[in-house]
């Protein structure tokens, strides 16, 4: 580290403890390129003779020859250890609604803390935040951000939860846990929103410490994932089947992209399937897709198909369908299976009334699966 | 019918004009409509006419320089002419169906690795086999070099002027080119014969079913999407796409706006129109049929100009989309003007309350000129006090990149350059707002109007917008942009252009985003100076060692790489200055191959070819680059353009002429001036389509080719004792 960048840091580090975190995040000094990475070991990798490592920590097991990265560019083996290089280096930090992630039955109306770091472990084509999920993190700025740095902005800024997000938070497994550690010390939640592509053991693991857990099943067909994912299916409905055994709350969306995994057969497939594994009251989203990314010139998701979505969801059994991306549209609202009142009412990001008296529907006191307070 | 042609001595003459008068007929046709295909595929960027004009004049170049490897035979001559016109068509299906053979989805972007690879592989296919051509038309006239040279201009001439008149405005591109090929199909049997009748009309036959292929591959192209109408119009090809309720409106290949889509018509008008609710005039540049119009129209005492360049857009809108939204069209208060924004800006007297460009990012020269320095102070003089002008530019939500950064920040800077007070609205898209009084972007503010207003939003609504506008993204953009570099977007100086460039070259693993973000770390004296320097050094290595040839040589590849330049200038700054280049590109290359026609028809006139008019030719490019570097200063009229390309071909012509006289006194080699020519034009039309242009500007540039042909011009001085 250079002079001039310890001073810039300490600076910060300095601003940290007397201000709130958007003050701390304007005035930090950006750091860019390699000499600011962290070195911290990694947890879940295998040593292999001649300084080689297996990292356990995704399905995609990268064995690795010293000083090479993994898929996700952000975990390198130096000398047959494996390190994190991103541990206390967000990249983005933001205070967003927490329907916007989306988790519709925790917490409604809370802010999240929202933390990323650069990298991620698939490739999908209509990726919302490429600029910082495709690109290791020497090509990005970054702050210094440790956990407990992070925590104390979370209370400062009144946000009950933090949420790793935007990138896949599973390639900063080790910021993310020591973070959620930290948080659980000082009353704050955690949510992790994913993709779901990790093995069962961090994954266990992780649920015993974060609160709730959102996962983007992207398609229900291995071609797609292989297409424009770059991943497989099978992992991914594997750790929606363990989150849903653990006491992490867990709601799913499913990112409907016209022509690509809109099929009536597909979604069909998925909510059966949930229905079977997982059970009628877990929370699924239909969201709309927009022009992203190298995608960018496929029409949005027509709302009919998203309806379409919603009511297959409907007639298979589920009770807690919803329409994502669509603002004001009935179906952002929660219902009470029983008695069909609305029990949360939102519009965009808002929520404007709760029916709810203890987790029970007002009405009818059908109890409403959630975490509401 | 032959032995009528033969019978007849003038006939005799025509079957020998006729070859080469058709390789420059089929050799214009064809280039424009390449130009054309291939632009509606690379989304209407003009950096693709510079790839196609260099790889076309790169395989031409191999091409002449080949052939006279190559056993010259009548019948092969035909052959080759056959196969040209079978491989365009071919050509344009292999474009069509490029992102099958690139594995790109339909809907996905590509890059410019693709696009260049993409623009080498079909010229070549076209190209090589018109250079090879060129060698066995000289061949074919006993090695009359200048005669072929000459007929292959004015073939190109006349090609240019049916494309421009008949083919452009009443077929299809896909059409056009298998009219042209029909037409020398046709011409070229009359010229060589009955024996070839059965393969005429196999050629026939199969541009006939090529014409009517167009309507179904694009249908193919698109799928699993529901094509329902396309339309080659004046300013590029349109596409309408059905997927259930929503139509998808397309201009070359990029989506323009699909309707329903609530979000994006709110957001392109609000942010402006709750800064001063009270507005009354507005005027909207694009994207109206997209919903924005409706938007507008909330606000009571609101009357709205709505300019839209291509009217086919409104008049596909207006079958396609549902009949509440074609009602909207019909309003008393709105006007509909059909012409090209920027014009219309600059003409009216008018003052508007607001100003609101709906318009796609500054992406390519024609959406540059929206974003300039020039345009901006235009747009303030005709605001009111408190007038709003307001654009917006895709951006990202939760990160900005050092790239992303650049661009919005010359972006801002650039708008600074004419209002005092500019404002950013965050998010995926960034809104722009500029006025001569302090906007607001506070979120109870906003919220207040709203609901003073009683406008009924979706996503311009308090519900949303206490997220997008919490300040701490707020502060993130906005500190971003004054941070970044402070570069201004000029005219002639497209450097936001640039940015997007680069930006959209990030999107792309792999070299092309190291090659940009590269090039846009260099200091302009490696892009121009150094190059120049290397030229000096080897003029003087070349005086010294005194071959005549090499004074017969140097200012042929000089005038090759100036002329593209020059040609490729003229054509940017025609798209800068008027817009319309899509509809006139064919017009503009006529007038320069008109010229070429007209200066060799000179050149071989002359009684007598001497070294001194090779170095008044070389001084008469030195006058043009210089009137023009002036002209660019001044509006140009139109008229200016076609008449300077005119001059530059006749020049070019001209000195073609002479130098490979004087050259061919020295070796018969008829392809190695032709093909040095073209060479010295392809590396000229790289390197100044793709950084030269955007990175250093036009009138630098212009600066720069005027040094180089001075020294050309000193070279050639100090020869003349030698020649």
């Amino acid at each position: 580290m250079k002079r001039r960048q310890f001073f810039k840091a300490a600076g910060g580090a300095a601003l940290l403890t007397s201000s709130n975190v958007g003050c701390f995040l304007m005035d930090l000094y950006a750091f860019s390129g390699q000499e600011n990475l962290s070195h911290v070991e990694a947890r879940y990798y295998k040593k292999h003779p001649d300084r080689e490592i297996e990292c356990e920590l995704c399905p995609r097991f990268c064995k690795l020859g010293d000083k090479e990265r993994g898929y996700c560019g952000v975990r390198e083996n130096s000398g047959g250890t494996y390190y994190t290089l991103v541990y206390g280096k967000a990249c983005s930090a933001n205070i967003d609604p927490i329907e916007k992630k989306p988790l519709f039955h925790y917490l409604p109306g809370s802010n999240a803390l929202s933390i990323a770091t650069a990298g991620c472990n698939v490739n999908c084509k209509f990726c919302q935040n490429w600029e910082i999920s495709q690109v290791r993190p020497e090509q990005v700025t970054h702050y210094d951000f440790p956990p407990q740095a992070v925590v104390q902005s979370a209370k400062k800024n009144a946000c009950p939860v933090i949420a790793y997000t935007y990138t896949e938070p599973i390639i900063f497994y080790e910021y993310m846990y020591d973070t959620s550690v930290e948080a659980n010390t000082k009353g704050i939640h955690n949510a992790v929103i994913t993709g779901g592509y990790i093995n069962p053991e961090p994954l266990e693991k992780l649920t015993k410490v974060v609160q709730a857990i959102k996962v983007d099943l992207k398609a229900f067909s291995q071609d797609f994932y292989t297409s424009y994912v770059r991943g497989k299916l099978e992992p991914v409905l594997e750790a929606i089947k363990i989150i849903a055994q653990s006491n992490v709350w867990l709601e799913i969306v499913y990112l409907v992209i016209p022509t690509l995994n809109d099929s009536t057969q597909e979604l069909r497939g998925v909510c059966q399937w949930i229905m079977k594994e997982i059970g009628p009251d877990v929370p699924i989203h239909f969201s709309r897709f927009h022009p992203m990314y190298l995608v960018k010139n496929l029409p949005s998701t027509p709302i009919s198909t998203l309806e379409k979505a919603y009511n297959i969801a409907r007639q298979e059994g589920l009770r807690y369908a919803y329409i994502g991306n669509v603002p004001g549209h009935r179906a952002e609202s929660t219902y009470c299976p029983k008695c069909q009142n609305v029990v949360v009412l939102r519009r965009g990001y808002t929520i404007e009334k709760i029916n709810l008296t203890a987790g029970k529907c007002a009405n009818c006191s059908t109890p409403i699966p959630g975490i509401w307070s | 019918m032959r032995k009528l042609f033969d019978s007849h001595p003038r006939n005799l003459e025509l079957r020998h004009s006729l070859p080469p008068f058709l390789l420059g007929f089929l050799a214009l046709s064809f280039q424009v409509f390449l130009l054309r295909e291939f632009s509606v595929h690379f989304y209407g960027n003009e950096i693709t006419f510079g790839f196609i004009l260099a790889s076309w004049l790169l395989w031409g170049g191999v091409g002449s320089i080949v052939a006279p490897q190559l056993r010259f035979s009548q019948t092969r001559f035909i052959r080759v002419y056959y196969l040209v016109i079978l491989l365009f068509p071919a050509c344009l299906v292999g474009l069509r169906f490029s992102r099958f053979i690139l594995n790109i989805l339909p809907g996905e972007i590509t890059g410019i690795f693709p696009m260049l690879i993409s623009s080498l592989a079909l010229s070549f296919c076209v190209s090589f086999p018109l250079g090879v051509l060129f060698v066995f038309n000289t061949h074919f006239l006993k090695g009359n070099l200048y005669q072929v040279y000459l007929l292959e201009s004015l073939g190109s001439s006349c090609a240019g002027l049916l494309v421009y008149f008949v083919l452009i405005p009443f077929f299809s591109n896909w059409q056009g080119a298998a009219l042209a090929g029909a037409i020398v199909t046709l011409l070229s049997y009359l010229t060589f014969g009955e024996r070839r009748r059965p393969f005429a009309l196999a050629v026939l036959v199969f541009l006939l079913i090529f014409c009517f292929f167009d309507s179904p591959s694009q249908k193919i192209f698109w799928k699993p999407f529901h094509l329902v109408e396309s339309k080659d119009t004046p300013y590029g090809k349109l596409q309408v796409l059905q997927t259930e309720e929503q139509i998808s409106l397309y201009t070359n290949n990029l989506l323009d706006y699909s309707y329903p889509n609530l979000a994006s018509a709110e957001e392109s008008v609000h942010f402006a129109l709750l800064q001063n609710p009270q507005a009354e005039n507005v005027l909207l540049v694009g994207g109206g049929a997209g919903g924005s119009l409706r938007q507008i129209l909330k606000y009571p005492r609101t009357r709205v100009d709505y300019v839209e360049l291509d009217p086919e857009i409104i008049r596909l809108s207006m079958r396609h989309l549902p009949e509440e939204e074609q009602a909207i069209l019909k309003n008393d208060r709105i006007r509909v003007f059909y012409q090209d924004g920027r014009a219309f800006l600059f003409k009216t007297q008018k003052t508007y309350d607001m100003i609101i460009l709906n318009l796609p990012e500054p992406a390519t020269a024609q959406l540059n000129r929206f974003y300039t320095k020039e345009f901006f102070l235009r747009t303030r003089e005709n605001l009111t006090d408190q007038g709003v002008l307001s654009f917006r530019v895709p951006s990202a939500e939760n990160y900005i990149s050092p790239e992303l950064q650049d661009f919005l920040s010359s972006l801002y800077h650039t708008v600074r350059e004419a209002f005092p007070c500019v404002e950013i609205v965050p998010g995926d898209t960034n809104i722009f707002l500029a006025s001569f009084h302090p906007l607001t972007l506070e979120y109870e503010k906003l919220n207040t109007k709203i609901s003073g207003l009683n406008l009924q939003n979706i996503y311009v609504s308090p519900q949303m917008l206490f997220s997008r506008l919490n300040p701490l993204r707020l502060e993130m953009v906005k500190n971003k942009v004054m941070e970044g570099k402070k570069a201004i977007n000029l005219d002639l100086s497209p450097i936001s252009y640039f940015y997007n460039a680069v930006l959209w070259s990030t999107q792309f693993k792999g070299m092309e985003q190291n090659i940009f973000t590269f090039f846009s770390s260099l200091r302009s004296f490696w892009l121009l100076d150094f190059p120049l320097i290397l030229f000096v050094l080897l003029l003087i290595i070349f005086w010294f060692k005194g071959k005549r040839s090499s004074f017969f040589l140097v200012p042929l590849a000089v005038m090759g790489f100036t002329t593209i330049v020059a040609e490729i200038i003229v054509i940017i700054s025609f798209q800068t200055f008027y817009g319309y280049l899509y509809q006139r590109i064919a017009l503009l290359l006529t007038s320069f191959m008109m010229g070429l026609f007209l200066g060799s028809f000179h050149g071989k006139k002359r009684k007598r070819i001497n070294f001194s008019q090779l170095l008044l030719l070389q001084a008469g490019f030195l006058l043009l680059l210089l009137l023009f570097q002036l002209a660019l200063k001044l509006h140009p009229p139109e008229a200016l353009f076609f008449f300077y390309l005119l001059a530059l071909g006749f020049l070019g012509g001209d000195l073609f002429i002479v130098s490979n006289h004087l050259f061919l006194k020295e070796r018969k080699n008829y392809g190695l001036g032709y093909g040095l020519d073209l060479l010295g034009s392809f590396f000229g039309a790289l390197a100044a389509s793709s950084l030269l242009i955007p990175l250093v500007g036009l009138p630098h540039l212009l600066t720069y080719l005027f040094l180089l042909n001075s020294f050309c011009f000193l070279f050639l001085l100090g020869g003349w004792r030698k020649c």
